[in-house]
């Protein structure tokens, strides 16, 4: 039964959450097993490719998962969340797929946050695309109420992988910055970021730092700490150190997540706009940690949360 | 279930959030976005609290209590995301606090205060936003809101989604829609935490109706409703009634007369229930009330189909206005302001079809809340005021008049004229009373009605009436929850609890009253007699009215100069 072997796999979400799937469907059939399914190809993550890869070079396997999903469970129906850009990139091969599994296609807006699971749900339920809170989780109060499983894209290939008997614990990375050949690799998802720059023919011959887990939600990282794994979603970047301007790549993150926030919550709409004013007319230590307190602790969401999180290795990462 | 707050073990009882427990036992958590009425917006994140030792805070307002949650509300790390959390939301609210709906009594200075926020730690970001205008009767001043949304929320609740968000650069504001057509119900003014929207004269225009050439005669007359809640204006308890010392207030900041709008109603509840008998004769029914002045635009705008429907009846402080008038010696020296829970009525004496021989029946509309600063603009020490009683001639209206300020009062009464007028009997009061549907049998007909306050419940009622034109056969409609004593007009803050309490109040003050219905009150026959021209004073149209362009007139926007800010200190 795919449940046992989804266990056995010990197969995480590929969402960059790290959310185990067996958790995600036990929960949903504790719930009764009745529902929707949604399958989450935002990629909003500056820096993330995988989707569009898997898009383009396995888009069989994506769907054969889905329909693994859909085999097990008794799902309404599945929507299929992608991003406008890759929709019309890969609009034939979408409609081709999901007409004959009467899959919905839903567009997202085109703003960070609206990839975030429950701002799909709402997006997908007519409403402005902003998250909800949980708890409730989704695999108890979802879509329009009901039970729903939320998978990223590269979950579903996981998922038919794992269904053929076919998976061996890896998962796509993205490698992109300073370096020779950016691309996706598929590799061992419990590799260290040093390895996977070695075998993917990355690794730097300068001095360099990396990003990893995103452009925007990705923790800073110096060149002594690769040797840990690549958290959250499997995206490196790689900087040249003496080109790297903190500043600047700050205003340039904190830009990013201004436009991409929802607007919702005080700390992350008024955080993070006087953080980028600071940055830009001068800075102020006491007040800037005061308003990364305030959005690790108190934002709605998870990404004031984790911005606190990425600003803050930028600032020590000469440091760690 | 069992929860621990604040370290003491508690039973709860049922689905509550945190907050609802919270204040439930006491325990006081900070918050402001939070509303009873609208679904949890979450946004403010001032009423953080700590769950199970957690290292992230969560918001009390949107969390649901679990057995064995322990429930930490102040430590001095959430005290000071509470602080700087106000510090953020200050710096996107220009004060002005002089001309304030939530002055006195403004929460987001209350919190200042006690988390001795630096309000102008930043420069305030909304500077220099503008100001807009709602068809000249509803005013948004978008320098001082601070996004919390509850008005986009209580407008789509209300059915009228006027309010919206809109993406402006990297942010997302309010801004009015161009396609829909404000109501006017003021329910954005009563939800709104910051104080951002207001009626047309809050509070600048407070004492026009004062401003003539002096030897006009100041009539004022003041409607069920509002007689109940200027105690809260004055910290008085809600449900307390005020009628004596309102009166005498009004007296005192010059009113030469003070005359109750439900004499008024008393008319409209004949004339309503003859209307009712024709159209049950001419098998012409269902039939709607119309004294809601937004309900009426609601229906002109979005449900021109039913726009037949309305009975011409005038409201009754139309045709109060218009008794008042026409009964005076010089109606050209008379001005006459409505004291009304509503915003609404602002829009509605602007009417041209209401005029009377070229004069408008009501020249000025109070709300509560303006009565309440005129009151302190003049230093009236409202506690201390005696007791006065309206004047005659139009001092005694029947108990069923009073009740138009409660959701069901219009229809119950035209309901008891009509059954009189038809039956000669009285209708079984039993199912009248308590029931939002309810049926009785007239010359052996099934007659259906039902009553509806809140637009969020009107277009289910409308929408069925759309598919099944005999569903019902007379309904009421008022446009706020709870009717008129939930009006746009009210007191701040106003919520379930407080309507409750206007309501009870309210409905003790049609009591004591000498007569219970219209047909019961003999000076109403007196004043028919003495007027000319009927007609004009109790009928009145409509109009379908579907293009925006017309019905809004556009937004009167005013840019802000960027500059300065009251520079509040605490």
């Amino acid at each position: 039964m795919i449940l046992k072997k989804i266990k056995e796999a010990s197969l995480i979400g590929r969402s960059g959450s790290r959310f185990p799937v067996h958790d995600k469907w036990e929960s949903f059939l504790k719930n009764g097993g009745r529902g929707y399914l949604i399958c989450n190809a935002a990629e909003g993550e500056p820096g993330a490719f995988k989707d569009k890869f898997l898009l383009k070079n396995e888009i069989d396997r994506v769907f054969e998962g889905i329909d693994v999903v859909n085999n097990f469970f008794q799902i309404e129906d599945t929507f299929f969340y992608v991003k406008k850009k890759y929709y019309k990139l890969f609009k034939a091969e979408l409609l081709e797929r999901s007409k004959k599994r009467g899959v919905k296609i839903k567009l997202k807006e085109d703003r960070y946050v609206a990839g975030e699971e429950t701002a799909a749900i709402s997006s997908i339920e007519g409403k402005r695309a902003d998250p909800k809170g949980k708890p409730p989780y989704p695999t108890g109060i979802g879509l329009w109420g009901k039970p729903t499983i939320v998978h990223n894209l590269e979950t579903f290939y996981a998922i038919s992988e794992i269904a053929k008997d076919n998976y061996n614990g890896e998962r796509f990375f993205c490698i992109t910055g300073d370096v020779s050949r950016e691309g996706v690799f598929k590799l061992k998802e419990e590799l260290s970021i040093k390895e996977v720059l070695q075998k993917t023919g990355n690794y730097p011959d300068f001095e360099f730092l990396v990003q990893a887990g995103g452009g925007a939600g990705g923790i800073f990282i110096s060149e002594m700490n690769i040797d840990q794994p690549c958290n959250g979603l499997a995206v490196i970047e790689v900087y040249k150190k003496n080109d790297f301007d903190k500043n600047k790549k700050m205003i340039e993150i904190s830009n990013f997540l201004m436009y991409g926030n929802c607007d919702k919550c005080t700390p992350c709409r008024e955080g993070i706009y006087r953080i980028n004013e600071m940055l830009k007319k001068g800075f102020d230590e006491k007040i800037f940690n005061e308003l990364l307190s305030v959005l690790e602790k108190s934002s709605y969401c998870p990404l004031g949360k984790n911005a606190s999180k990425v600003f803050k290795s930028l600032i020590s990462v000469d440091e760690n | 279930m069992k929860i621990k707050l604040d370290g003491k073990t508690i039973e709860v009882v049922g689905k509550k959030t945190i907050l609802e427990i919270a204040k439930e036992h006491g325990v006081d958590i900070p918050f402001l976005c939070n509303h009873p009425d609208i679904c949890v917006t979450g946004s403010c994140r001032i009423c953080v609290v700590r769950i199970n030792n957690e290292n992230r805070c969560r918001s009390a307002c949107d969390t649901v209590a679990v057995e064995g949650m322990d429930i930490i509300t102040s430590d001095p790390e959430i005290e000071k995301i509470r602080k700087t959390n106000l510090e953020l939301l200050f710096s996107q609210h220009r004060e002005e606090c002089e001309d304030c709906v939530w002055n006195p009594g403004c929460k987001l200075l209350e919190l200042a205060e006690k988390y001795e926020v630096k309000i102008n730690k930043y420069v305030d970001r909304k500077d220099h936003y503008p100001e807009i205008g709602f068809g000249g009767i509803v005013e948004f001043d978008s320098s001082k809101c601070i996004d919390c949304r509850n008005c986009i929320e209580i407008c789509k609740k209300q059915n009228v989604s006027f309010l919206e968000m809109e993406g402006k650069g990297h942010l997302f504001e309010v801004v009015p829609a161009k396609d829909r057509a404000c109501v006017y119900c003021g329910q954005c003014i009563i939800h709104c935490p910051a104080g951002s929207f207001e009626s047309v004269g809050e509070f600048e225009g407070v004492e026009d109706a004062f401003k003539g050439s002096g030897d006009e005669n100041i009539v004022f007359q003041i409607a069920p409703a509002a007689r109940v809640s200027i105690s809260e204006e004055f910290g008085l308890d809600p449900g307390t009634v005020s009628t004596g010392k309102l009166i005498s207030g009004l007296k005192k900041v010059g009113a030469d007369k003070v005359f109750d709008v439900s004499f008024g109603a008393d008319f409209t509840t004949i004339e309503e229930a003859k209307e009712f008998l024709e159209k049950f004769k001419d098998d012409d029914l269902p039939l709607f009330t119309s004294c809601c002045p937004s309900w009426v635009r609601f229906v002109e705008f979005y449900y021109p189909r039913f726009v037949d429907n309305l009975t011409t009846v005038r409201s009754p402080h139309i045709i109060s206005g218009a008794i008042i008038k026409s009964l005076a010696s010089d109606p050209e020296k008379t001005t006459v302001v409505s004291v009304m829970p509503c915003v609404s009525k602002k829009y509605e004496i602007r009417r041209e079809e209401l005029k009377v021989n070229g004069l408008n029946p009501v020249d000025y509309v109070l709300t509560v809340r303006e009565v309440g600063r005129l009151f302190r603009n003049k230093d009236i020490d409202f506690e201390k005021l005696p007791d006065s009683s309206f004047d005659d001639p139009f001092g005694s209206a029947s108990g069923d008049a009073v009740s138009y300020g409660v959701a069901g009062g219009v229809m119950e009464a035209a309901l008891r004229q009509a059954f009189f007028m038809k039956t000669g009997k009285k209708i079984k009061e039993k199912n009248l009373k308590e029931r939002s549907d309810f049926s009785f049998e007239l010359e052996g007909k099934e007659i259906k009605t039902k009553k509806i306050s809140g637009l969020s419940q009107a277009v289910k009622v409308l929408e069925g009436l759309k598919k099944y034109p005999k569903l019902f056969d007379y309904l009421e409609f008022m446009s706020c929850p709870g009717g008129c004593i939930g009006g746009g007009g009210q007191p701040m803050p106003t919520n379930e609890d407080i309507r409750k309490k206007r309501r009870k109040g309210l409905i003790s003050t049609g009591t004591d009253k000498k007569w219970k219905s219209a047909f019961e009150n003999d000076s109403v026959s007196e004043i028919y007699k003495q007027l000319k021209s009927k007609k004009d004073i109790f009928h009145t149209s409509f109009r379908a009215e579907r293009n925006p362009e017309n019905i809004n007139k556009k937004w009167p926007i005013k840019n802000r100069l960027k500059s300065k800010t009251d520079g509040l200190k605490i």
